[in-house]
C-alpha cells in the first residue's frame, strides 16, 4: 500500500508552529512573485502558464500568512492567559541531521572530482564511524563490498558506466 | 475473441520469457527484503529502482517495478510481526495484531499469514486493473484537449486536497512542482524558459532527479534519529506453526479488505485504506474482543488491503494518465522513461506492455507466498540486524549511482541533492513532497493541452467549461478543494452537538 509517509507528507506528524508558517509563506511569497516578474520576459504564449500558476501560488501563500498570523495571535493570547504552554517542536537530533547532510554534500562534491568508488568506500566509511559503528572488520569490509558490488551491477551487468576518478580511468 | 481477451493472452505470452521472470522474481525479492528493513519504504525503494530500469526491455523494467512494489508493500510486516516496528506505513495495523502473534510464539504463522493475504489481495486487485482499465480507457478516448486539462486538474486537486492535512499546502506544493515543469524548452514555441543560461537546463529538469531527490534523500536522512550503532535484534524465533489459521477463517475478510483496497486505490489521493479495513473487519467480526491481541481477522485485513490497491491505483494512471498516489507518479515516470505515454492510446498503440504489466502485477502477487514467507524464515532475522548507521551510507551511494546512470552526467546528481535539500526543507515546514512530484510529471502535459485547447477555440476560453464532461470534472475540482472545509465544519457540528446532548459525559 502507498499510504501517506511521514517522509511524504504524513498526516499523522504534529502540525507546524504558526511561526513556522509564517516563515514558509513569506518564503512562498517571495518565490512566487520572483516568478511572476520574470516570466514577464517571456513570449506572451510562454507566461501564460507559469504566471497562472504564480498567481494561484501567491494566493495560497497569501491565505496561509493570514492564517498562520491569526494562529499566533490567538497562541499570544493563550499563552498570555496561561491557558497554554509555550508551544515547541523542535527537530529531534540538529547536529546528528547536519552533520549527515555536511558529509552528504561533500561525499557528491567528491564523487565529480574522485569518482564513485573512492568516494563512496570513504564515505561509507566515515560516516559509520562518526556515528559509531565500532566493529572494525565490518567497517572495513562492508564499504569495499557494497561498493564493489554496485560497480560490478553498472558497470558488467547494466553497461552503464559510473563517475570515474582522474586517477584510474576504470573506477 | 474480445480484443481485450485476446491482447491479455498475447500479454500473458509475452511476459512468460526467462527476462520478464527474472525480472519479476529479482524484484520481488528485492522489495520484500528492502521494505523489511526500518527506515526504507516502498517509494523509496521504486524510486532507487527506477534509473536501473533505463537500458533494460520494458517488459523486464515493468516486471521488476511490479515485482519491487508487491513486494515492499508486504515487506513492511516483517518488522511489524517480529519486533513491533512497521517496516512501511501501510503496517501499522499489521503491528498491531501480528506482533501480540508473535509474542505467543506463533511468529511464522503470522508472517505466513500475512504473505498470503498480501498476495490475495494484489491478486485481486490484479484482476480489477484488467477488467475496469480497458473499459476505462474507452470512455476517455472521448476526452480531447479541454477535457484532459480538467483530468489532471482533479487529479492534482485530490493529492493536494487529501493527501496530508493542509490544502493549502498541497496546492502550493503541487504548484511548485508544475514550475518546476516549465523549466527548459517550452514544448509549444520551442523558446527556452527559466534556464538562466545554463546549457543543462534546455531539456527541462529531469524528473527522475527529483523524484529520486525528494523521495530518498529526506527519509535516509531521517535515519539519523534511529543511530545507535546498532541494529534491531529481534528475540523471537520464527518458526512455522500449523494450524493457526485457516482460509474459512479469513476468506470474507480477504475480499471486502481487497475491494476497500481498490476502491482506494482507484480514488487519486485517498490514502487511508489500512484503518478503513481493519476496522471493517473489525465491525464485521465474531471476536472483536481479539483485535489489537492476536487477531487472525485484524492481520489478514491489514495485509490484503495493503496490496489490493496496488494495481488499482494504476487505473486512473494508465488509462488517465493521472497517478493516484506516490508510488503511482513513480511508475508513471518509469514508463515516461521507456518512452511510453499514458493514456487511453496506450491500450491501443502498446496493449502488450499495459496488460503484461497487469499480469506482471498478478503473478508478483502470487510470488509473495513463496517470497514472503519462506525467505522471511531464512533472513531477516539477519536483515534486521543491519544498523541504520550503516544503511544510510549505502542509501545514498546507490542514489547517486541511480541519479549519474540516467543521462550519465553529474549535473543529475546535483539535481537530486539539491531537491533533496529542498524536499528535507519542506518536510521540516510539514509540506507534503507528493503533490510536487505529481506537479512535474503532468506539469507539461496540463499545460499542452491547456494551450492546444485555446489554440483550437481561437482564444476563447469558454471552450474549458463548456462541455458536459468539462463541466462535471470542474465540479469535482470544487468539491474536492471543498472538501477539507467541508469536513472540519461537519466535525464541529458533531462536536456542538455531542456536548449539548444531556447523556454527553
Amino acid at each position: 500500500m502507498d499510504a501517506p509517509e511521514t517522509s511524504s507528507g504524513a498526516a499523522s506528524e504534529a502540525p507546524a508552529r504558526p511561526s513556522q508558517d509564517i516563515i514558509s509563506s513569506l518564503v512562498v511569497l517571495a518565490f512566487s512573485i520572483t516568478v511572476f516578474f520574470i516570466a514577464g520576459d517571456l513570449p506572451v504564449q510562454s507566461q501564460i502558464f507559469p504566471r497562472a500558476v504564480a498567481v494561484l501560488m501567491v494566493i495560497c501563500g497569501g491565505l496561509m500568512l493570514i492564517r498562520a498570523l491569526l494562529a499566533q495571535r490567538a497562541a499570544s493570547a493563550a499563552i498570555a492567559a496561561g491557558a497554554a504552554a509555550v508551544m515547541r517542536t523542535p527537530m529531534v537530533a540538529p547536529l546528528k541531521t547536519g552533520l549527515i547532510i555536511l558529509y552528504s554534500l561533500l561525499y557528491v562534491a567528491a564523487v565529480g572530482q574522485l569518482g564513485f568508488v573512492i568516494s563512496s568506500i570513504i564515505f561509507i566509511f566515515v560516516t559509520a564511524h562518526t556515528f559509531g559503528f565500532r566493529k572494525p572488520v565490518a567497517l572495513v569490509l562492508t564499504p569495499i563490498g557494497f561498493v564493489g558490488c554496485v560497480y560490478f551491477l553498472f558497470e558488467r551487468v547494466l553497461h552503464t558506466p559510473l563517475p570515474t576518478s582522474p586517477f584510474f580511468g576504470w573506477m | 475473441m474480445s480484443p481485450v481477451i485476446d491482447n491479455l493472452f498475447n500479454a500473458l505470452v509475452a511476459v512468460l520469457n526467462w527476462d520478464s521472470i527474472l525480472g519479476m522474481v529479482g524484484g520481488t525479492i528485492l522489495g520484500v527484503v528492502l521494505s523489511a528493513v526500518p527506515g526504507i519504504s516502498a517509494t523509496m525503494a521504486i524510486a532507487l529502482a527506477i534509473p536501473f530500469t533505463y537500458g533494460m526491455a520494458p517488459l523486464v523494467a515493468l516486471g521488476l517495478l511490479a515485482g519491487i512494489h508487491n513486494g515492499a508493500s508486504q515487506g513492511g510486516a516483517i518488522p511489524a510481526v517480529l519486533l513491533n516496528i512497521p517496516g512501511t506505513p501501510g503496517s501499522i495495523c499489521t503491528a498491531w495484531d501480528g506482533y501480540p502473534l508473535a509474542r505467543q510464539g506463533k511468529a511464522g504463522a503470522a508472517i505466513q499469514l500475512a504473505a498470503v493475504s498480501s498476495a490475495v489481495g494484489g491478486m485481486i486487485s490484479a484482476v480489477s486493473l484488467m477488467l475496469l482499465a480497458p473499459p476505462l480507457a474507452t470512455i476517455s478516448l472521448a476526452f480531447g484537449p479541454p477535457e484532459i486539462f480538467w483530468v489532471i486538474v482533479v487529479g492534482l486537486a485530490s493529492i493536494a486536497a487529501m493527501l496530508g492535512d493542509d490544502m493549502l499546502k498541497g496546492l502550493i506544493a503541487a504548484g511548485f512542482g508544475l514550475l518546476i515543469g516549465t523549466v527548459g524548452l517550452d514544448n509549444v514555441t520551442g523558446g527556452e524558459r527559466f534556464t538562466f543560461g545554463v546549457l543543462e537546463l534546455v531539456n527541462g529538469i529531469p524528473e527522475l532527479a527529483v523524484m529520486v531527490g525528494m523521495f530518498t534523500l529526506p527519509p535516509a536522512w531521517e535515519l539519523v534519529q534511529q543511530f545507535t550503532g546498532a541494529g534491531h535484534p529481534s528475540n523471537i524465533k520464527i518458526e512455522h506453526t500449523a494450524g493457526v489459521w485457516r482460509v474459512s477463517q479469513v476468506w470474507k475478510v480477504w475480499i471486502k479488505s481487497s475491494i476497500i483496497g481498490i476502491v482506494n486505490g482507484i480514488l487519486p489521493g485517498s490514502a487511508i485504506s489500512a484503518f478503513l479495513a481493519y476496522n471493517e473487519a473489525k465491525r464485521a467480526s465474531k471476536t472483536p474482543e481479539l483485535f489489537g491481541h492476536g487477531s487472525i481477522e485484524g492481520l489478514a485485513a491489514a495485509e490484503s488491503v495493503n496490496n489490493a490497491d496496488n494495481a488499482a491505483a494504476m487505473i486512473p494512471t494508465l488509462t488517465l494518465g493521472v497517478p493516484g498516489s506516490n508510488i503511482a507518479a513513480l511508475m508513471l515516470g518509469a514508463l515516461l522513461i521507456q518512452g511510453f505515454q499514458p493514456g487511453p492510446q496506450l491500450f491501443t498503440d502498446a496493449p502488450i506492455i499495459v496488460y503484461g504489466y497487469s499480469w506482471q502485477m498478478f503473478i508478483t502477487s502470487a510470488l509473495l507466498i513463496l517470497f514472503g514467507g519462506v525467505l522471511a524464515n531464512r533472513l531477516f532475522g539477519n536483515i534486521l540486524r543491519i544498523p541504520p548507521v550503516m544503511l544510510l551510507p549505502l542509501i545514498i551511494c546507490i542514489m547517486v549511482a541511480g541519479s549519474f546512470a540516467a543521462e550519465n552526467s553529474m549535473f543529475d546528481v546535483y539535481l537530486a541533492f539539491f531537491f533533496g535539500l529542498v524536499g528535507f526543507a519542506m518536510l521540516h515546514f510539514k509540506f507534503p513532497i507528493a503533490p510536487v512530484i505529481i506537479g512535474v510529471v503532468l506539469g507539461s502535459k496540463a499545460e499542452f493541452n491547456l494551450r492546444v485547447s485555446l489554440l483550437l477555440s481561437g482564444g476563447d476560453p469558454s471552450i474549458l467549461y463548456s462541455g458536459p464532461i468539462c463541466m462535471v470534472l470542474i465540479a469535482a475540482t470544487i468539491l474536492l478543494l471543498s472538501y477539507p472545509a467541508i469536513s472540519h465544519w461537519r466535525a464541529k457540528r458533531r462536536r456542538l452537538a455531542g456536548g449539548s446532548s444531556p447523556l454527553a459525559s
